[in-house]
């Protein structure tokens, strides 16, 4: 049985991995907590480790003026 | 669980083994300021958790609890199902809990711990620090652990995101800057084309394709053309029209003279002897006609050798001016796309030349006279402008096209880049504020909810421990505000409803009171597994009915746990005393630097004379005295029910019981009122005081003081008895015959 922390964060994490905005990110922050390093140290590197593996999908768009792209 | 005995040795105030035996009771241990009773809780402290909190606050190191005098500290702790002993070194720190005895618990939660500066701390807080000091309180400080990070990591995701919002910001400014407001595929369209590139670009993607490194066709040499056009205008020599006319206008002449000559002299010759000429009759000789005609002829000679010269140097000049019209026509064939600068003056220059090229040789053929050739000066001038032409042009078009477009896929590729990068930025820190702000949704729930359950117990327990307060309902209340915060409410004088927050209507001590009852609260809602708390110092701000409240409120409420309290307050212990049941009641009755805390919970004046004899100074045990010389005091005082001055606080010394005990055996006409060992406990007393209050500059209390100070309360305690019975004399009856005395119960007169 968990105690209560765990089962508060167990339940961040559920919510967190069905959220939309929340998802990408889900995974790797409960890697974190899971290996006992939830820090800000991991969790910044998971950002940026996020950021590093991140493939667009789309094109590059110009701001106003400059148009021309799709 | 509850604490069964506790041992420290090594410890801050403990330099020697101390043992507190409790067998799970509760107790009241009563100690000076410095008498290492805080010493006592942060053993327990130590010894359930590895640390001491405090020392982090204060920038300590854990070592630094160490004794000067000891190489290292010592807390065993044993109880029933645990034994304990816990280890701190200057090397390693706080080692783990080390189980002495083989069934022991391999873990232990920590020990509820209440100190004054807690609770006071806890109440000065903000209500977001409320929030997280009442998740740790709660048992939930895992959740405090677990946003701080998130919020940390929030924060710096936010950075990025916006930093990658201005490297994109920038990157696309570039790109703009570079297209000078035409639309990027058109550009990148023309550039594509100036440089020949066989791929057209059909949309941004393709600039990333484009094989910039394809060879462009030759470039025409246009600074080699202007080169050439200069060299075609300095080889133009002088003009050599006005010698050539000259030379024609001389052949005319002497043609003509030539001519006439010839015509006479040939009619002349008609007849060689002839001394006249047959045309004209004049005399003339056949030998002086050969002469003239001789010169004539020399000259005509030399006429035809100049016009031969003159004709050269038209050829010459023809063959110059062909050469400039023809550099001339590949300059103009290497126009730039900007075309030459003055280019009309060119085309002029070209058509002048053209034309003289035709009069040059009409001239010639005709022998005819030759205008002046057309002046190149102003083509000349031209020539510097047309060399930075060609210079700036150098470059070329095409390679200008190919640079243009290089640069303009860099800074797409950079752009592209940086918006990649920003979309994974602000990605991240969309989905790491999410996070939090489920995070912080949960917590919110679980905060609610626990405050909730505490609120109401803390609410009563303010109510029991402060009972005439005019703050009524209250009650902790959760904002949502920021990341949380939980503050108290209540109400005031019935009248003013959800005031917040208390600083606004409380007292100091009606704050602490809040704080201790929010605590106990918490204690008795469970969550932990000890029966044991540890109370120290907590009623440093009470007054006696907030003291007497908290005494009650332990009697009713904690029964059943065992309750440490450490004070220096003796009247606080004296209310505990008669509130609470089935405490012990002990004193730190000696302190040393050296020897540390020496307990008694027996007769002071016993124990004070069992210091002396086992070595200790007069400096060491004067609280014990004091005690000792109150407590022989306050006894028949309180036992034959003498008055004393009023003091609210009941706050009284030796020689407040003094004159009081003076006063009423006076008032009772005793004659022990004149007693001499009355008159020496004022030495006594004041040599105490001095003892107690350690004054540098005055005279020092000696062993020899307090020896004499033992025999005076014996000698009072003995003339307070029956010298029948030996019984004290307010054990006997009294007789209100003959005036006020004291009659044994056993018959005799005590006095």
């Amino acid at each position: 049985m968990l105690d209560p922390v765990s089962e508060i964060v167990e339940r961040v994490f559920a919510r967190a991995a069905a959220d939309t905005g929340a998802a990408p990110l889900a995974d790797r922050f409960l890697r974190a907590y899971r290996d006992g390093h939830w820090t800000a140290e991991r969790l910044d590197a998971e950002v940026h480790g996020f950021v590093e593996a991140y493939q667009p999908d789309d094109e590059v768009t110009l701001g106003e003026g400059s148009g021309g792209s799709s | 669980m509850k604490i069964g005995e506790l041992k420290v040795d090594g410890l801050r105030g403990c330099p020697r083994p101390f043992a507190l035996k409790l067998k799970g009771k509760s107790l009241c241990l009563l100690g000076e300021n410095g008498h290492a009773k805080t010493t006592i809780v942060d053993a327990a402290e130590l010894w359930s958790t590895g640390d001491l909190a405090a020392f982090h606050t204060e920038g300590c190191s854990l070592v630094a609890a160490i004794h000067l005098d000891a190489s290292t500290a010592m807390v065993e702790i044993t109880g029933k199902g645990f034994s304990h002993r816990r280890t701190l070194t200057p090397s390693d720190g706080a080692g783990d809990l080390e189980p002495l005895a083989p069934a022991s618990a391999t873990e232990v939660e920590p020990i509820p711990i209440l100190r004054y500066s807690t609770i006071a701390g806890f109440m000065g807080r903000t209500a977001g620090e409320k929030k997280k000091a009442l998740l740790e309180l709660l048992g939930l400080g895992g959740l405090n652990d677990l946003r701080e990070p998130l919020k940390t990591t929030v924060g710096h995701a936010k950075q990025d995101a916006d930093a990658t919002v201005r490297q994109l910001a920038g990157e696309r400014a570039a790109v703009e800057l570079q297209l000078a407001g035409q639309q990027l595929v058109p550009y990148a369209e023309e550039q594509r084309t100036r440089a020949g590139l066989s791929q057209p670009v059909t949309q941004p993607g393709d600039m990333l394709t484009l094989k910039l490194t394809e060879l462009p066709p030759s470039l025409p040499d246009r600074a080699g053309a202007v080169d050439q056009l200069a060299t075609a205008i300095a080889a133009v020599g002088e003009d050599p029209a006005t010698d050539w006319n000259a030379e024609v206008a001389d052949a005319a002449v002497v043609r003509a003279d030539g001519t006439a000559e010839l015509l006479r002299a040939a009619q002349g010759v008609i007849d060689a002897n002839d001394d006249t000429c047959p045309l004209c009759g004049q005399l003339i000789g056949g030998e002086e006609l050969l002469e003239r005609l001789a010169t004539r002829a020399a000259a005509l000679q030399e006429i035809r050798a100049r016009m031969a010269e003159a004709d050269e140097r038209l050829v010459a000049l023809d063959t110059q001016l062909a050469g400039v019209v023809a550099a001339i026509t590949t300059v103009r064939d290497r126009a730039p796309a900007s075309g030459w600068p003055g280019e009309t003056v060119l085309k002029t220059v070209e058509h002048s030349i053209a034309e003289h090229l035709d009069h040059i040789r009409a001239a010639r053929s005709e022998r005819r006279s030759c205008p002046t050739s057309p002046n190149l000066d102003s083509l000349a001038a031209l020539l510097p402008a047309f060399r930075e032409a060609a210079r700036v042009d150098s470059r070329g078009a095409q390679r200008q096209a190919l640079v243009a477009l290089a640069e303009l896929r860099q800074k797409y590729l950079r752009l592209r880049q940086a918006e990649d990068r920003d979309t994974a930025a602000q990605t991240a820190h969309t989905a790491a504020k999410r996070m939090l702000a489920l995070a912080d949704e949960e917590i919110e729930q679980t905060t609610k909810a626990a405050i909730k359950q505490v609120s109401a117990l803390a609410a009563d327990y303010y109510r029991r421990l402060v009972s005439s307060s005019p703050i009524t309902d209250v009650e902790l209340v959760y904002k949502p505000a920021r990341a949380g915060q939980v503050e108290f409410s209540l109400t005031f004088d019935a009248r003013h409803h959800s005031v917040t927050p208390p600083q606004r209507i409380m007292s100091t001590s009606q704050m602490n009171a809040l704080g201790l009852a929010l605590h106990l609260a918490r204690l008795k809602l469970g969550g932990q597994p000890w029966r044991t708390v540890f109370l120290d110092d907590v009623v440093n701000s009470f007054d006696a009915p907030h003291r007497q409240g908290l005494a009650r409120l332990l009697a009713e409420e904690f029964a059943d746990w065992q309750v440490i309290v450490l004070t220096h307050d003796r009247w606080f212990k004296d209310i505990l005393r008669r509130t609470v049941k089935g405490w012990e009641f002990k004193d730190i009755t000696a302190f040393s630097s050296r020897g540390g805390p020496r307990l008694s919970a027996g007769d002071p004046r016993a124990a004070l004379r069992a210091e002396l004899d086992d070595g200790a100074t007069g400096m060491e045990v004067a609280h014990l005295a004091r005690r000792a010389l109150e407590q022989t005091l306050n006894t028949p005082l309180a036992k034959l029910e003498y008055d004393i001055r009023y003091d609210p606080d009941q706050r009284y010394g030796a020689h407040d019981y003094l004159v009081a005990l003076r006063r009423g055996l006076s008032h009772a006409k005793s004659p022990l009122k004149d007693l001499p060992v009355l008159g020496r406990m004022d030495t006594d007393s004041y040599m105490v005081n001095l003892g107690v209050h350690d004054r540098l500059d005055a005279t020092a209390l000696t062993t020899e003081d307090l020896y004499r100070l033992l025999d005076d309360l014996e000698e009072l305690d003995a003339a307070l008895r029956c010298e029948s019975c030996n019984e004290p004399v307010w054990q006997q009856h009294r007789s209100h015959h003959g005036g006020e005395s004291f009659r044994c119960g056993c018959g005799a007169l005590a006095a």
